[in-house]
């Protein structure tokens, strides 16, 4: 899963992976939704 | 001693010496010069507008305007940041279009800061079947879409961070409509109770696997 990232100052735009705890974070809502793991 | 219609500047009478003129001359500009000293100064970007009901009360303020800050197109990732916004507004809008998803039966949401705990809020949402009005003590986000679907047109959510660069919490409010099979409506206000710094970063994060359209504008209010 990725992150896009959009400095507002410089209007660099960068995309990442999400890190281990934005992944946690995104998978707990997903299966609070009863959605399974992508 | 004559004076003007408007302003009701002294000037000579006909009938004044000319020998007078000079100061005659010196009373009128003085009494312009006078009149008029709130119309000196101002800076670039600002506007002229009545301080007072006073005539000729006038002071130079900055309008109220709206300035797009960033926009970004919302077709691919799972998670948009608008990060490094500078505190020079006085509060943030994020307008978020027609936001489509790979998947439906999933959620939009909005985190400030990267923070994942601690959003305090109440909210209204109706599908056009139900209708559902709760508080959340301590969310992982606001929900702007409590079910967004993936073919979503025409929708919008309007979200305003107030106060964003002040060192205490800041109110967030959502309004969020789609024009989907039904209805798609939701309302929401709160906020982060454990951020009392700097709103710095906004980020839009779906559940489902990645956006596939759409576009989120950032704008600063004056």
């Amino acid at each position: 899963m990725t992150v896009i990232e959009v400095n507002v100052q410089t209007g660099e735009v960068i995309e990442r992976p999400m890190t281990a705890e934005e992944l946690a974070v995104w998978e707990a809502d997903r299966a609070a939704l009863g959605i399974e793991d992508a | 001693m004559a004076t003007t219609t408007n302003f009701g500047w002294t000037t000579p009478d006909d009938t004044d010496f000319v020998k007078d003129g000079a100061a005659d001359i010196r009373t009128a500009f003085n009494a312009v010069d006078s009149s008029f000293a709130d119309l000196k100064g101002g800076t670039t970007g600002q506007a002229l507008v009545k301080a007072s009901n006073t005539d000729l009360d006038f002071t130079f303020a900055v309008p109220d305007t709206w300035a797009l800050i960033q926009s970004q197109n919302l077709t691919t990732g799972t998670t948009v940041t608008f990060s490094s916004i500078p505190g020079t507004y006085e509060e943030l809008v994020l307008v978020v279009r027609n936001v489509q998803v790979a998947s439906s039966g999933t959620t939009l949401s909005l985190r400030v800061n990267g923070l994942t705990t601690n959003y305090a809020y109440v909210r209204s949402y109706a599908n056009g079947t139900t209708a559902t009005h709760e508080a959340v003590n301590a969310g992982s986000g606001f929900a702007i879409d409590v079910t967004t679907p993936n073919t979503a047109t025409n929708s919008v959510a309007i979200i305003t961070i107030g106060k964003y660069a002040a060192s205490y919490l800041h109110p967030i409010t959502i309004s969020y409509t789609a024009n989907v099979t039904g209805v798609a409506a939701l309302q929401a206000t709160g906020v982060n109770k454990g951020l009392a710094t700097a709103v710095t970063s906004v980020s839009l994060i779906t559940t489902s696997t990645a956006y596939v359209g759409g576009v989120a504008e950032l704008y600063g209010r004056n």
